[in-house]
């Protein structure tokens, strides 16, 4: 059973809102670039994918009659939930849920609180989820989950569960994650973060960039969208997930894990590798990622020639938000017949036979797409969206 | 599809020790998981593991107790199970862990075998490598009810045949030495459910439901965060039937419902 796209919101390095996400996108435009928060520290670099400071997300969230955020992810939340509920009202539903992707949430509470020798009490990964229940009047099931850089498609995954399981018509799906030191310097201690802005599947790429954003999905059931007449929107037709159980940083080379995730997303959408469209990749621009997805891709796809893109050499890589913001830009070029050049993407590794999209837009009638995402612990997830006015 | 799904094994750790496949121990004095004289060796269930945290070794030897026990009961496809568990505290000690070398020795040099562990997933991955799980892997944070949305996500997605079988419940471990970083008057502890799509062995679940606001009638299990609420599940699989609610202060709640039919 699928759930229709009813409406979306985000927030990139873009800026506010979907427009300006896709005219980048289209443009092959990057969001990456210099920050003055990481430079001077040593690090290994100094570019990232920064979206609005706090003010302008406050005043796009201000609709909503919710306490003031304490966390950066969920003032991104909130102004990309502005964007995706529009004028709607946020009557209590109890027939309305909640699930938010993340991997650190309201971080930056507990670590305010550590800094003064105190226990933290807030559910930091709990804390955006609660605040997008309050703003949209969610009364049925709400939860945040984690999935490393996966999470916000499990959330999308466990939406279209509660449609399918009947327990709800609508779902307002979320995905954030703040820029923090404290997780860049992870990435640096990784050894996983460019110098330079990332490139997906370039020849020279040399790593991720990191972002921050936050993105919005309002997913409903097919029943719920005939009433409101929205049937002509494009579906999330199916999720599959799979562990590679190889290792808890490295992808399993051969990415036996995410064709595992793809055959279960496509087998559940009943059907078939070579009907698939467009491939739109996890994409990191490290060197195990996209070799793994390029072997996987050639795999699954066989002789099948699928245009490929990816977006984090637009935005950075939004670790918990990376996934529906993958969705929503998959879903919004679909809709409109085009396919975005991979930015960044000057030459394509002689070492993928793949066809990502290069310099400029394709267009496209794509009928079937796969988003694709991996996460450390060797989590793997696959979305399936439909678009049924294609040809 | 609708399925039954029944609890087929269980294992808890808490301050008062270790159980697989009974109650929990009762609680001990201290807030920190008891020492476990018997626990399996790590390098034997889980050679590749290179600087496992405290809560990973923890996680992987409970899970592999679980699972032998599980194994006793009869054959079990381990590779096609998926890990969904709830927690609260997250990973509220690697953070700490990270963020403190940081301070100490500046940005530039943290500990990258620390920073794997600040994601809550990582301990789950860190299972599913020893065991060889190649199913889905999710962790659910929802306040004090985390732990048993947990195992009526598990429930709803074996029941509807999108999951073959499911290690569910709750991690939560915040003790540091001699101070805790995540809720000061809380104890450590691990409950683990394996859930099947079974009838007529182990204990059946009959409902599951999860939702926000206005909770049904039931109560919290203040003190051990989103995990007492499993303790008491965990006692209580023997019995005949119950219903268990988890509430939290700020609105997330979570009932399962189980038993076995009366008969006619």
């Amino acid at each position: 059973m699928s759930a229709v796209i009813a409406s979306v919101g985000a927030v990139t390095g873009h800026g506010l809102g979907v427009e300006r996400l896709f005219d980048a996108l289209i443009a092959g435009r990057t969001a990456v670039r210099r920050s003055a928060r990481f430079a001077g520290r040593c690090l290994c670099s100094d570019l990232a994918a920064e979206a609005p400071p706090d003010e302008e997300l406050r005043t796009a969230a201000r609709r909503f009659d919710v306490p003031e955020p304490k966390d950066r992810a969920t003032r991104l939340l909130l102004a990309a939930a502005a964007e995706a509920m529009g004028e709607r009202r946020g009557e209590p539903n109890p027939r309305r849920g909640v699930v938010v992707g993340t991997t650190k949430g309201a971080i930056e509470v507990s670590l305010d609180a550590w800094s003064r020798n105190q226990a933290a009490e807030a559910d930091a990964v709990a804390t955006p989820a609660l605040a997008l229940a309050a703003a949209v009047g969610a009364r049925g099931p709400v939860r945040s989950v984690s999935a490393a850089c996966a999470s916000s498609s499990a959330a999308l995954g466990e939406a279209l569960a509660l449609i399918e399981d009947g327990a709800c018509d609508e779902v307002v799906v979320g995905g954030t994650e703040g820029l923090h030191a404290f997780v860049y310097a992870g990435f640096h201690a990784l050894k996983a973060i460019s110098p330079e802005p990332a490139a997906p599947f370039d020849a020279h790429r040399l790593g991720l960039s990191m972002g921050e954003g936050a993105g919005v999905v309002v997913l409903q059931s097919e029943e719920q969208a005939r009433l409101l007449g929205l049937e002509s929107r494009i579906r999330l037709a199916s999720f599959g997930s799979a562990c590679d159980a190889h290792d808890l940083t490295a992808p399993e080379p051969r990415g036996l894990g995410l064709r595992a995730a793809c055959d279960r997303a496509l087998a559940r959408a009943g059907i078939a590798a070579r009907q698939v469209d467009c491939y739109h990749a996890h994409g990191t621009a490290t060197a195990h990622n996209d070799a793994m997805e390029a072997a996987m891709a050639r795999d699954l796809f066989a002789a099948a020639r699928v245009p490929v893109t990816a977006i984090k050499g637009s935005i950075g890589h939004t670790l918990g938000a990376a996934g529906i913001l993958d969705t929503i830009a998959c879903a919004t070029y679909a809709s409109r017949g085009v396919l975005p050049p991979v930015a960044n993407l000057v030459e394509v590794d002689p070492a993928m036979t793949i066809e990502p999209v290069t310099s400029r837009p394709v267009e496209t009638d794509a009928e079937w797409a796969v988003v694709a995402t991996a996460g450390f612990g060797g989590i793997n997830t696959a979305l399936v969206l439909h678009r049924p006015e294609a040809r | 599809m609708s399925r039954p799904v029944a609890i087929t094994a269980v294992a808890t750790w808490t301050p008062g020790g270790v159980s697989v496949g009974g109650p929990p121990r009762p609680a001990g004095s201290g807030s920190a998981l008891a020492s476990w004289p018997d626990a399996p060796k790590l390098a034997t269930i889980h050679p590749r593991a290179r600087r496992p945290s405290g809560a990973a070794k923890a996680v992987v030897q409970l899970a592999h107790a679980l699972f032998e026990d599980r194994r006793r009961q009869g054959p079990f496809d381990i590779a096609s199970t998926s890990i969904c568990v709830g927690s609260m505290s997250g990973c509220a000690i690697a953070d700490t862990e990270f963020a403190d070398a940081l301070l100490k020795r500046g940005d530039a040099f943290g500990s990258p075998s620390t920073f794997v562990y600040t994601l809550p997933t990582t301990v789950l991955g860190e299972i599913a490598i020893a065991l060889g799980i190649r199913g889905e892997i999710a962790s659910i944070s929802a306040g004090e009810a985390s732990g048993l949305s947990a195992v009526a996500v598990a429930a709803a997605n074996v029941a509807s045949g999108r999951l073959d079988a499911c290690l569910c419940g709750g991690i939560e471990i915040s003790t540091a030495g001699a101070h805790r970083v995540f809720a000061r008057e809380a104890r450590d502890s691990i409950a683990f459910f394996l859930l099947e799509p079974v009838e007529g062995t182990g204990a059946p679940l009959r409902t599951w439901r999860t939702g926000f606001g206005a909770p049904p009638p039931g109560g919290a299990w203040p003190g051990d965060l989103g995990n007492g609420p499993l303790l008491e599940l965990a006692s209580a699989v023997g019995n005949r039937e119950g219903l268990l609610a988890s509430v939290a202060p700020e609105g997330f709640w979570a009932t399962v419902a189980w038993g076995r039919r009366a008969p006619r």
